[in-house]
């Protein structure tokens, strides 16, 4: 099972390829604290689908978790908060994955 | 950099890319964008052109994502970074990356190669329209199998066009650029495609071979974004990963989803409504709306006498009261025109909704410059302010003026800077008229975001209301302005009860 800190860097890895589009001085800061959902959210929708795209990806190849990360985040009856920032993404998918391992 | 629409063209005759998204002015007005959208492929190769500068290259990898949309005759910083054989390009319009790229490339010497001249594969015959099927069917028919592909040859003056002179890159490579834009423009997603990203890793040899082919290997389509990525690899092409959205079909209100939504009465028999811009979106769901309470409608549009035409027969086979009135609600004669058709035939206006306004796009502050945003703001400010000045004179006492504003202006989001000035001067026009007017009565109505051809995206992340369910809420904020005052301030994101 991915360890915590395995998922961070993975959602850095997502951020790097969403700032492959990006200008460098607008580029999503590679921190806990940056907001990616929701009021004050540094990426459009398109911005955001190529993050979430890019997560799935990582996290089914560089640590074999199959998560349906836009399934989860619509789901009406997730019991977990709604993340929002880069910390929140990365505890969300650590939960779910321990979820998972249940 | 302008990308001009000579270029445009140049592309769509290499590449047999004829998706009416890029080459059909009407069908791109039923789409978000509103007009033609460059092709991403053609910004592409405009970009290794400009870079190349007359040089001889072979592309080692390609790899970029179409962020936002390049349109024809608009300014682009075209920006190139360089460091050793890796090369980024950017297309930016302010501060905002539209759409971006990078490459590595070695020197190319087509003599080490056989040098000869691509051939066209005789199986291929290229579409002369785009596919226009359910992705869930078309899927299984591309899964392991072979694409042949050919770009238009000898046809050098379109090739310079863009930039490049015959020879100057392999023609496989040229074929791979050109070619996916052809395939997931005209095969897969075809007609609703939004081409959105690609790699390229090209064999290190890059021979000019007589063929050309993608060997497709994997399909995908991910049914929650409505995406397909396509993979696998092809002449010279050691591996290559494109994807794609397939965007939604333009939206289409029927006069029964509009009755099924509004019902139908005889509350605005008698009354005289003049809409605005109502042949199209949130108007024409309108026009639809007040034809179902029995109003007598005045209709205007400003070009499509067609469209204007064909929603009148629509509303005429439950209402026969409907008119329609061409004019450019912006330009003072139009609408000089458009008062003295009204006068000529003795009526007054009981209702005179401005609902008209310019093609809105999301775009932040400093991707316009101040000429672009002061223009919008003119347009859109001149498409009431001159209305009104013409009609309001023309109205019965007791009428209602009123004004299609945005929920914006109260709940301001980021990329509508122009939009949301536009509409606050408007809505603080109708404060003062409603003290100039006492006769009367002034309605600002807000309405939230809602499903028309501006917001119908193949991917969105908090979905709109119907435009049904918005008129519904503006049939009881128009009820409700019977209430003793003249001014009205109704957000149509809540919920209005009827008093």
């Amino acid at each position: 099972m991915a360890d915590k800190n395995q998922i961070e860097r993975i959602v850095f890895q997502a951020i790097d390829r969403v700032n492959e589009l990006l200008l460098e001085e607008n580029a999503v800061a590679r921190e806990a604290g940056t907001v990616l959902l929701g009021q004050g959210a540094v990426l459009d929708s398109m911005g955001f689908v190529n993050f979430v795209v890019a997560l799935e990806e990582l996290l089914a190849t560089e640590a074999g978790l199959s998560l349906n990360l836009v399934g989860e985040l619509n789901a009406p009856n997730n019991d977990l908060p709604k993340p929002e920032t880069v910390g929140q993404f990365a505890d969300f998918i650590f939960a779910l994955s321990q979820r998972k391992a249940d | 950099m302008k990308i001009s629409a000579e270029q445009v063209k140049a592309f769509g005759r290499l590449s047999h890319d004829r998706n009416p998204l890029h080459t059909d002015a009407a069908y791109a007005r039923t789409t978000q964008f509103g007009k033609p959208v460059v092709y991403g492929m053609c910004a592409v190769v405009l970009g290794i052109a400009k870079w190349a500068d007359g040089r001889r290259f072979q592309l080692v990898s390609l790899k970029g994502q179409f962020g936002k949309p390049l349109f024809e005759g608009e300014e682009y910083d075209c920006r190139i970074s360089e460091a050793g054989n890796q090369v980024k390009v950017q297309f930016i319009k302010g501060a905002v990356v539209q759409s971006g790229f990078t490459f590595s490339w070695v020197e190319w010497n087509p003599a080490v190669t056989n040098g000869k001249h691509f051939d066209p594969r005789a199986s291929f015959a290229p579409r002369a329209t785009a596919v226009d099927a359910a992705i869930q069917s078309a899927l299984p028919q591309w899964q392991a199998r072979t694409f042949n592909y050919s770009m238009t040859l000898s046809d050098s003056q379109s090739l310079l066009a863009l930039g490049l002179a015959d020879g100057q890159m392999p023609d496989n490579q040229l074929n791979a650029i050109l070619g996916s834009s052809y395939f997931i423009g005209m095969e897969l997603p075809g007609r609703q495609a939004l081409y959105s990203g690609f790699e390229f890793e090209f064999e290190p040899a890059a021979a000019n071979e007589n063929d050309f082919c993608f060997e497709v290997t994997t399909t995908k389509h991910d049914a929650r974004l409505n995406r397909v990525a396509i993979s696998g690899h092809g002449t010279g092409i050691k591996t290559f990963a494109l994807s794609a959205f397939q965007r939604p079909r333009p939206v289409n209100y029927s006069m029964s989803d509009v009755e099924a939504g509004v019902g139908c009465s005889e509350v605005l028999k008698g009354r005289t409504v003049f809409i605005s811009g109502a042949t199209r979106g949130f108007g024409a769901v309108l026009a639809k709306a007040l034809a179902l309470q029995g109003a007598e409608l005045m209709l205007n549009y400003r070009t499509n006498r067609d469209e204007a035409e064909a929603l009148a027969s629509e509303l005429r086979e439950r209402n026969p009261r409907v008119v329609l009135c061409a004019g450019d609600v912006s330009r003072a004669e139009d609408c000089r025109n458009i008062s003295a058709e009204i006068l000529g035939n003795n009526t007054k206006i009981d209702i005179l909704i401005s609902n008209a306004f310019p093609q809105i796009g999301a775009k932040s502050f400093l991707e316009q410059d101040s000429v672009e945003f002061m223009q919008f703001l003119n347009q859109s400010v001149a498409a009431t302010v001159t209305l009104f000045r013409e009609l309001i004179p023309l109205m019965n006492k007791g009428g209602v003026v009123v004004l299609v504003s945005t929920i914006f202006t109260t709940e301001p989001k980021p990329q509508f800077a122009h939009y949301v000035a536009a509409k606050s001067a408007l809505e603080g026009l109708m404060r003062v008229l409603a003290l100039e007017f006492r006769d009367l009565k002034f309605l600002i109505a807000r309405p939230p975001r809602m499903l028309t051809d501006q917001t119908n995206l193949a991917f969105d992340l908090t979905p709109p209301l119907t435009a049904v369910e918005v008129a519904r809420r503006f049939l009881t904020a128009l009820n409700n302005t019977a209430a003793t005052g003249n001014l009205f301030e109704i957000n149509l994101a809540e919920q209005t009860a009827d008093k």
